[in-house]
C-alpha cells in the first residue's frame, strides 16, 4: 500500500516550490528576452555576462526554496520531514551521497581544466586528492547544517505548540 | 481558530497527538496546528480525523455562531 504524505506538508512545500519556479521562470525569460533582442554576450563590447543572469537566477532560486524550507524544518515531504528526532542515519545517507557528487565533480573539473596535469598519473593524484578532500568537507558541512536547522526549526515548531502541549 | 472540539475527542478517546496523527498518517505538528487553528485540514482529512475518533464531522468541525 502506498504510504500516505502529509497534505499540510505537501501544501507548504508546493508554496515553496512555486515561488521557485517563478525566479526561476522570470530569470530564464529576462536571459531569453536580452539575448534575443540582440545583446550579444562578446561581440558588442557591453560586457554582458548571460551566464550570470542563468547562474544567478539558479542559485536565487536554490536559495530561497532551501532557506523557506529549512525554517520550517523541511527539507523534503517524505517520513523524514518534521521528524521529532534528529534522522541521523537518513541525513548521513544524503551527506555522504552529496559530498561523493561534489568530490567527483570537482575532481573532473579541475583535471580538465587545469593546464599543469598532464599525466595520467597527475591526474590521479590531482583528481583522487580533491576528490577526497571534497568528500569529506561537503559531507561534514552538509551533516552539521541539517543538524543545526534541524535544532532550529524544531525549537520554532515546540514554541508554536507550547500552548497546546500534548494532552 | 482554535478546535477545541478535536483536542477533547482525542483526550477522551486517549490518545496522544503522536498517536492520532500515526493513525491518520500525517506529522503530529499536522495535528498540532489543527487544534492549534493553524491549518485548516480537507475533508479527506477531516473525515479521518472524525472515524479515528469515532465522531461526525458536525460534532468536530461544525462551528455554531459566536462559537
Amino acid at each position: 500500500m502506498k504510504k500516505q504524505k502529509d497534505e499540510r506538508i505537501i501544501a507548504e512545500i508546493n508554496k515553496i516550490y512555486k515561488i521557485g519556479f517563478m525566479i526561476l521562470t522570470v530569470g530564464i525569460l529576462i536571459d531569453l528576452f536580452l539575448q534575443f533582442t540582440g545583446v550579444h554576450e562578446d561581440g558588442d563590447g557591453i560586457g554582458f555576462s548571460f551566464r550570470l543572469i542563468e547562474f544567478g537566477t539558479f542559485m536565487l532560486a536554490q536559495i530561497v526554496c532551501a532557506v523557506l524550507m529549512a525554517r520550517k524544518g523541511m527539507m523534503d515531504d517524505n517520513k523524514y520531514a518534521e521528524a521529532e528526532v534528529f534522522p541521523k542515519k537518513h541525513y548521513m545517507g544524503v551527506s555522504l551521497i552529496a559530498g561523493a557528487a561534489t568530490g567527483i565533480v570537482f575532481a573532473i573539473m579541475l583535471v580538465i581544466s587545469n593546464p599543469f596535469v598532464q599525466t595520467m598519473q597527475q591526474k590521479l593524484l590531482v583528481g583522487g586528492s580533491v576528490s577526497v578532500f571534497m568528500f569529506f568537507l561537503t559531507a561534514t558541512m552538509i551533516y552539521a547544517v541539517y543538524y543545526i536547522i534541524f535544532q532550529v526549526a524544531k525549537k520554532r515548531r515546540e514554541k508554536m505548540y507550547e500552548s497546546d502541549d500534548e494532552k | 481558530m482554535k478546535n477545541k472540539k478535536i483536542k477533547i475527542a482525542r483526550i477522551e478517546k486517549d490518545m496522544s497527538q503522536t498517536d492520532l496523527a500515526e493513525a491518520i498518517g500525517v506529522t503530529r505538528q499536522t495535528i498540532g496546528l489543527i487544534e492549534a487553528g493553524g491549518y485548516n485540514p480537507t475533508l479527506n482529512l477531516c473525515i479521518a480525523i472524525c472515524k479515528t475518533l469515532g465522531r461526525t464531522l458536525d460534532e468536530l468541525f461544525w462551528i455554531e455562531e459566536g462559537e
